[in-house]
């Protein structure tokens, strides 16, 4: 999971916009509640990953996030007493009391989790895609230290990915009856990390990073295509999602019961959303790799 | 098939069967019978909509009963109401305000959604000022509940307790009740514990205060739910606003019908008056017309019922 720069519009351009682009797609993952408007922001993420090369990524990142939102479609059913459409009776539970599981409660449960693929997708693509380095630049100028709490934390998934693997190939080394399990394997990476945090630490002090804030020149930069076409694009996804929420057209709501949106307006979105965050990748002009 | 397979079989059916005998199903369950839903606001005062009536299934709760009729927020994850019909939870010249039930006129201690509604139950929801009594545990305005409906799907026993000189309006009430179908046991005033079943005291102010569900009253609404107090300076009964003030006193002749509970006993009702003229007034109001969606009643010499707390109409 590290950037892979001059392979597509986004690692071409300037990092802070990228950054904003991947920003903007989170915060409308976050704020439009409607099913099928988040259906149309997870097709630009994949569409949007698939173009920038990250398709890799975001598959294996898919691993760990379809579960993860099979589990809050699983909790939310549990826990959420809202809706009125009963579909199974589970009787008196000791802790829980009455529990009913209702259609509210399931499609609620679906829209958080297909909002958390979303958010998980769209952070992994941030990952791939954008310069950490050139980000981290930018941060460091204001605050030494945030920098290099942020480097770390840049830094250190990929840092653990590929311990990771490194153990996983030497497990694959060690005879059937002495290997150990996948459980001990990730318990091994997980109780390693904060090790392995003051490692990344320790090296980015001796490179000067908490040194307080960067004071080498700034080195001018011109604004490219992919800047102002990402730019645009995050500006016309925040009007597009701005304007559908308050014309009503991405309305959605199932505590009760289910009332959603269904017309012009929101077939207008989901057919514009993904298309207007997805044309600047389609510039190859200017792209390395 | 393997002795595995008939094993495997062998638990699907046990839990299958442990599944079905803890209620467990698939749907709403199967229809059990009608239940009443009523919102108002100021204790009773003002309707909030048509009261409705429906037929209920197993799976039916107080919540989804309210979210069917109305337009309902809820908070903590639906199991509280937020607000029905845009009234919610407010704050008007210092006094708060927000949404109770009762179940067949006994205020609810859980939540809305784990409310079980059973056949015949009525479900009373009321948005009221609760700067004086942030309790009320039983209201009259649910007649002939809780008699007839009891709590939690059984019905509850009724045990009459008659002072000793109120024997002809004593009958009277046992007359009243058993015309709505309950069959209640006599007793003597003072005995309240708990598991006792209801109980409906019966007779003048005097005979009865002494009985811990009568002598309740006396600490005021914050104590009892009621908003009537014994006079202190006079026989008669003192009226109390929302705020829980002393809105009018009540002088001989006037009657009170008004359910309050004791510690964690089952409710009692209160059918007195200041003296036989006051107490013939409360027996003769054990009706439909004088009790509905009212928390509590007092009887004028003149032949009024007013409704406790004081409304505006009465003030």
């Amino acid at each position: 999971m590290s950037s892979r720069p001059g392979a597509t519009a986004l690692s071409a351009a300037r990092a802070g916009i990228a950054a904003i682009w991947c920003g903007t797609l989170m915060a409308a993952a976050l704020t439009i509640d409607h099913p099928v408007g988040l259906l149309a922001l997870l097709a630009a993420v994949i569409w949007a990953g698939w173009l920038a090369g990250a398709g890799q990524q975001l598959r294996k990142a898919s691993r760990f996030a379809l579960p993860l939102a099979l589990m809050v479609v699983g909790v939310n059913a549990i826990v959420s007493r809202d809706g009125i459409t009963v579909v199974a009776r589970l009787g008196q539970l000791p802790a829980l009391g009455r529990l009913d599981i209702t259609l509210e409660g399931l499609v609620y449960g679906a829209v958080l989790g297909l909002r958390v693929v979303l958010v998980s997708l769209a952070a992994v693509l941030f990952t791939a895609v954008v310069d950490q380095d050139e980000l981290l630049g930018l941060v460091r100028r204001r605050s030494g230290r945030f920098g290099l709490a942020a480097s770390v934390a840049g830094r250190l998934m990929p840092l653990l990915a590929a311990d990771g693997a490194r153990m996983a190939e030497a497990r694959k080394s060690v005879p059937r009856t002495l290997a150990v399990s996948r459980f001990d394997l990730v318990s091994s990476i997980a109780t390693g990390a904060l090790d392995r945090a003051t490692d990344a630490a320790a090296a980015l002090e001796l490179r000067g990073l908490g040194e307080g804030p960067c004071l080498a020149p700034r080195t001018y930069r011109p604004w490219s295509r992919h800047d102002f076409a990402l730019l645009t694009s995050s500006i016309a996804c925040c009007v597009l999602v701005t304007g559908a929420l308050i014309g009503g057209w991405v309305d959605f709501q199932s505590a009760s019961s289910i009332r959603a949106a269904w017309g012009l307006g929101l077939a207008v979105t989901v057919v514009v959303l993904p298309l207007v965050l997805v044309a600047p990748l389609f510039e190859r002009r200017g792209v390395g790799g | 098939m393997t002795s595995r397979g008939h094993l495997l079989g062998a638990i699907a059916l046990g839990l299958s069967a442990t599944l079905i005998a803890a209620g467990c199903g698939l749907g709403p369950g199967s229809q059990t019978g009608q239940v009443t839903l009523v919102v108002t606001s100021d204790f009773g005062d003002r309707s909030i909509g048509k009261t409705s009536a429906e037929t209920a299934t197993e799976s039916e709760t107080a919540m989804r009963q309210l979210q069917r009729a109305r337009t309902v927020k809820t908070r903590y994850g639906g199991r509280f109401v937020q607000s029905i019909d845009g009234l919610g939870a407010s704050s008007s010249s210092g006094h708060p305000f927000d949404w109770f039930f009762f179940v067949n006129g006994i205020e609810s201690t859980v939540g809305a959604a784990d409310v079980t509604l059973r056949a015949g139950d009525n479900i009373w929801w009321d948005h009221r000022d609760w700067s004086a009594a942030t309790h009320v545990p039983a209201v009259v305005g649910a007649w002939p509940h809780p008699f007839t409906g009891g709590a939690e799907g059984k019905r509850l026993p009724t045990r009459l307790v008659c002072a000793p000189s109120s024997g002809s309006q004593c009958d009277k009430v046992e007359a009243t009740l058993a015309a709505v179908g309950i069959v209640s046991a006599r007793g003597l005033p003072g005995i309240a514990g708990k598991g006792s079943g209801l109980r409906v005291l019966v007779g003048t102010w005097d005979e009865i205060r002494a009985d811990p569900a009568a002598a309740i009253l006396l600490g005021g609404p914050g104590d009892s739910g009621v908003y009537v107090q014994p006079s202190p300076h006079a026989m008669g009964f003192d009226l109390l606003n929302p705020s829980g003030q002393r809105g009018a006193t009540y002088g001989a002749g006037t009657g009170l019908v008004a359910a309050t509970v004791v510690g964690d006993a089952l409710p009692t009702w209160l059918v007195t008056g200041t003296d036989n003229r006051g107490l013939a007034l409360a027996v003769a109001a054990l009706n439909l017309k004088s009790l509905t969606r009212r928390f509590a009643v007092l009887l004028t010499a003149g032949g009024r019922v007013l409704p406790a707390p004081m409304s505006p109409e009465s003030r």
